[in-house]
């Protein structure tokens, strides 16, 4: 059970002057339970492939799969498929409409025809996880603070119990406090069994949040692998267009003055080490 | 999958061409005189000359002639029940006849003429839009209409509106896109059940897109109050338009044009 990208290439616009390879073989595979981030700068693809993984964009050639149905296949599979693979847009605040919390909740579910009383059980259950509170069930979607927006909109999708969440930048424009509690939440939900796609350009977050690492550039693929094997690779050689973060520099700039200090993004850890390997 | 990623109709096209070079207000009035011209004009062989004419005119302001028709592409639904409806309901001679459904010699003539002219007007006020950026269409019109001022007629103020209204269509067509895929991404079904269902269906896509239009009116009214804008009195421009003999010269031929076109086409 899983999203399997198989040597994906996406083409806007053929045939006309705009015409431009987004994506050119791209292999990916994404695991129930497991957290998969994307990165790569603006312009790299990522969003291109994100909506490949529902089906809203289809193959110019290669194959996606989820759970083994391609997304090339009819109506009834492609209906099967959005609701495998929950999508979040880029501030995904933008998509609310509706009159109350509740009927925003039940949007989703109510396209794919739940029993009314399971939308309510969902509902209820969805909101205390992003810790929504249960009053704001009859206030309307756009009363609520920006950070609760956010939340109820990956709420709402989230209420139709998909298998796979996609999420493009989901903490842009979130305060630190937003951002943490956000990526807890979302830590939680794929140990419970959620896979995760997580499309980002922030590469610390990345490296420190996920099982896999996917780096597009342009359109290609220039790395796939474990957090651990990236930042082997970037300490010998730069990745074109990902800089180290911050602390990881210091690190590496450490370690060429002979101290013995480990690959850590975790700057407490790295001041007490350095701590004890300055002390006599 | 395609949502809305088509071009609209009589985008702006960049080039360095005689015709662009124009000012904008040369071109106004010679688009009018040339929709004057074809409505003038009764004979459908009359409109091979007209046809001619777009393609010179697309030669000389080196846009495609294919991108030109495109153009039309939104309106021959429009052309062909125009010239379906005056073929069939027009009285006369009948050639052919099938039930009710009768064509006569009139009809033809007339469905010809009605349809070709439909499609014409199209093309050549596409013109304006392909060789005139919106920026400079504006001025050109807030200039032309300038004189009315003294009757109250807010000149400045339509073309600043027509101006906002023209930079925030792609941008519209852009979040309408977005908010689109989001809601299809989460089950929305936008292309099964009647109308009524399927008009239903838009609800939550027009919703957020008006909450962002508003949002956006009011980002962009703060903006302009920032920069001290305050009306049109007294304002200048970085670009000025400047009539050339070029223009001068244009017009006339274009007019020149046009009244040897109806004097040919009332000779028959």
């Amino acid at each position: 059970m899983s999203i399997k990208v198989d040597s994906l290439c996406h083409v806007y616009h053929p045939g006309t002057p705009l015409e431009t390879q987004a994506l050119s073989g791209v292999d990916l595979i994404v695991e129930r339970g497991k957290w998969v981030a994307v990165v790569g700068q603006t312009g790299s693809g990522k969003s291109t492939l994100a909506q490949h993984l529902n089906a809203l964009l289809l193959p110019s050639s290669g194959r996606v799969e989820v759970d083994g149905i391609p997304t090339t296949s009819g109506a009834f599979e492609l209906r099967e498929i959005r609701r495998k693979v929950g999508l979040v847009f880029q501030y995904p605040e933008h998509q609310l409409f509706a009159e109350t919390v509740r009927e925003e909740m039940a949007f989703g579910p109510r396209n794919w025809e739940f029993p009314e009383e399971e939308i309510t059980n969902s509902t209820r259950k969805v909101m205390d996880l992003l810790g929504l509170p249960h009053e704001i069930l009859d206030r309307s979607p756009f009363e609520l603070s920006g950070g609760q927006k956010r939340r109820l909109s990956i709420a709402s999708v989230l209420v139709s119990r998909p298998d796979y969440l996609v999420l493009d930048e989901p903490t842009a424009g979130l305060d630190a406090r937003g951002r943490n509690e956000l990526l807890c939440l979302l830590k939680g939900l794929v140990k419970e069994g959620l896979g995760v796609v997580h499309v980002t350009h922030d590469l610390e977050l990345a490296l420190t949040m996920a099982d896999r690492i996917l780096v597009l550039e342009k359109g290609k693929a220039v790395f796939c692998g474990t957090p651990g094997s990236l930042l082997e690779e970037l300490l010998e050689r730069p990745i074109r267009g990902l800089c180290l973060p911050p602390v990881l520099e210091l690190v590496s700039g450490l370690r060429s003055y002979g101290y013995s200090v480990p690959y850590t993004l975790d700057s407490e850890e790295l001041a007490n080490c350095l701590e004890r390997e300055i002390r006599p | 999958m395609k949502f809305l990623n088509h071009l609209t109709l009589g985008q702006y096209v960049p080039a360095n061409s005689p015709v662009h070079r124009l000012d904008p207000r040369c071109k106004i009035l010679s688009v009018i005189a040339l929709l004057a011209g074809i409505f003038l004009m009764e004979h459908p062989v009359a409109f091979l000359a007209w046809g001619g004419l777009l393609l010179l005119l697309s030669r000389f302001s080196r846009i495609s002639f294919r991108v030109v028709l495109q153009g039309a592409r939104p309106v021959v639904l429009l052309v062909v029940f125009t010239a379906a409806i005056h073929l069939f309901l027009t009285k006369g001679t009948v050639l052919w006849e099938w039930g009710i459904l009768s064509v006569t010699r009139e009809g033809v003539t007339m469905a010809l003429r009605m349809g070709l002219r439909l499609f014409f007007l199209v093309l050549f006020a596409g013109f304006l839009t392909l060789t005139t950026s919106p920026m400079e269409l504006s001025d050109g019109l807030e200039s032309l209409f300038h004189p009315f001022e003294r009757f109250g007629f807010p000149a400045h103020e339509m073309a600043m509106m027509m101006t906002i209204a023209l930079r925030f269509i792609p941008t519209l067509f852009d979040e309408t896109d977005r908010i689109l895929r989001a809601q299809i991404a989460r089950g929305a079904d936008l292309e099964h059940g009647g109308l009524f269902r399927r008009m239903k269906a838009f609800i939550p896509v027009l919703v957020p897109l008006f909450v962002i239009v508003f949002q956006r009116a009011e980002d962009l009214a703060l903006a302009m109050e920032a920069r001290c804008y305050r009306g049109g009195s007294g304002r200048t421009r970085m670009n000025p338009l400047a009539w050339k003999k070029t223009d001068t010269f244009a017009i006339a031929a274009v007019i020149g044009i046009v009244v040897f076109f109806v004097l040919l086409d009332l000779r028959g």
